[in-house]
């Protein structure tokens, strides 16, 4: 028995939108780009979104109008808010990827304890960061279902913290944080951008 | 013993055997989903909402290669004639695996490894024919969401009411009728994703009433592509 043998959706010709799964080309005028998947000969839309035609690649691309759905992929800059500090790992909760707000609450892992460039024995002289700082961080691995984190490079590391004994503000003393309410000092690996705001 | 219909076959609502209820979307209506939509099917009101995708918990379900989708068809207590139990009855634990699986042929699962995709469908007023209409909405939200989807999930039902093959039937002719076949499709894929079928049919009556429900779900399918572009292009006509 044919069930769609006869199904007569709208051809699409000069259309400069889509929804998902409508035919915007055939594999011999375009190739399938981004926001597209290619079925059999057919080119489709992935998503809603607005039919880019790119002339120089023959590819067709579908913009979406704002797309919010960010997985942290490799090679992302995420901020996030440290929820647990180990002496070897640290578990950060994902609030922003490439400085779009993400309220999936992906957790990465940062190892504390690498191979940083500034070099072992002072990263295991005091804390890399700690609970509640909030903290640059690159993606660099996403293997074994876990987002690693790294801050290795001078404007990644802790961009935020208080002071653990009283919770006060930290003034910078170059590498190093006093809190101004207690005085106490607290080592952290700093980004080159910590305080600014 | 002829109730349901007429001597001019036409039903007790005044519609002709091929019509459809009328039927209303809207996409975007919940803010703090990810997506969302509502539909009126009749006299089914539904709301939609999908989360996601986002963390996987408890982290031993979490698929390294593809998501996860979580599926919830509910109705409130205030749905139905007399109060519902709010605690989830057997019909909606099936109907929520039948919506989930007519939903996930849709999504390219393997784009959102270790993540969960929640999809919620409330019925806040029921009818005949409210899986069609949660998966119908529910499809709708998922593209809300932005997720990457193959398709839209279109569904419509099919039945039969004193002794004629029937489109889209309400709650009455679901009870007092002899049969209801509900199905969802792909519509560009031209997959069925979902079909089930309560009652009795010949063969012939059989494939007539699954070529008029596969014509009721292209029309969904219209609805639903409209409303898309109302959210997101707002006058710019597909
Ligand atoms: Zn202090």
């Amino acid at each position: 028995m044919v069930l769609f043998g006869e199904t007569k959706l709208p051809e699409i010709t000069k259309k400069v939108i889509a929804t998902p799964g409508e035919k915007v080309a055939v594999i011999e005028e375009f190739n399938s780009g981004e926001g597209t998947y290619l079925q059999e000969s057919n080119v489709r839309s992935l998503h809603v979104g607005e039919i880019r035609k790119n002339l120089s690649e023959r590819s067709i691309n579908i913009k979406h109008p704002d797309s919010k759905n960010i997985l942290p992929q490799l090679g992302d800059i995420i901020t996030g808010v440290v929820e647990t500090a180990q002496t070897k790992i640290a578990n950060i909760c994902i609030e922003s990827i490439n400085g779009k707000l993400s309220k999936a609450g992906f957790t990465g892992m940062l190892q504390l304890i690498s191979n940083q460039s500034s070099g072992r024995g002072r990263v295991k002289r005091g804390a890399t960061c700690r609970s509640g700082d909030i903290v640059r961080a690159l993606v660099f691995s996403i293997a074994n279902s876990t987002i690693h984190l790294s801050i290795d490079r001078p404007d990644l590391g802790v961009l935020k913290a208080t002071c653990s004994m009283c919770g006060g503000d930290f003034v910078r003393l170059d590498d190093r944080l006093k809190c101004v309410d207690c005085g106490f000092i607290e080592e952290r690996r700093l980004s080159s951008e910590y305080g600014n705001k | 013993m002829s109730k349901l219909l007429n001597s001019k076959n036409r039903r007790l609502d005044g519609r002709k055997l091929d019509e459809l209820r009328p039927i209303k979307m809207k996409v975007g209506v919940i803010d703090n989903a990810n997506g969302s939509a509502y539909i009126e099917f009749g006299r089914n009101k539904v709301m939609a909402a999908v989360y996601g995708p986002k963390d996987v918990h408890p982290k031993h379900m979490m698929k390294t290669e593809s998501a996860i989708l979580k599926c919830r068809y509910h109705m409130t207590p205030f749905s139905t004639g007399r109060r519902k139990n709010p605690a989830p009855s057997r019909r909606e634990t099936e109907i929520s695996k039948i919506i989930s699986e007519a939903l996930e042929p849709a999504i390219v699962m393997t784009d959102y490894p270790r993540t969960a995709i929640h999809v919620y469908v409330e019925i806040l007023q029921s009818d005949g024919g409210s899986r069609c209409a949660g998966v119908t909405a529910a499809s709708l939200a998922l593209a809300d969401a932005g997720i990457n989807m193959r398709d839209l999930t279109s569904g419509c039902a099919a039945g039969k009411i004193d002794g004629k093959v029937a489109l889209d039937l309400d709650e009455v002719e679901d009870m007092e009728g002899d049969a209801d076949l509900p199905m969802a499709i792909l519509p560009n894929l031209e997959k069925v994703t979902l079909l089930q079928l309560d009652g009795d049919f010949s063969h012939k009556e059989f494939i007539e009433a699954l070529k008029l429900a596969k014509k009721g779900c292209l029309k969904v399918y219209e609805m639903q592509r409209n409303a898309l572009n109302d959210k997101y292009f707002g006058n710019e006509k597909a």
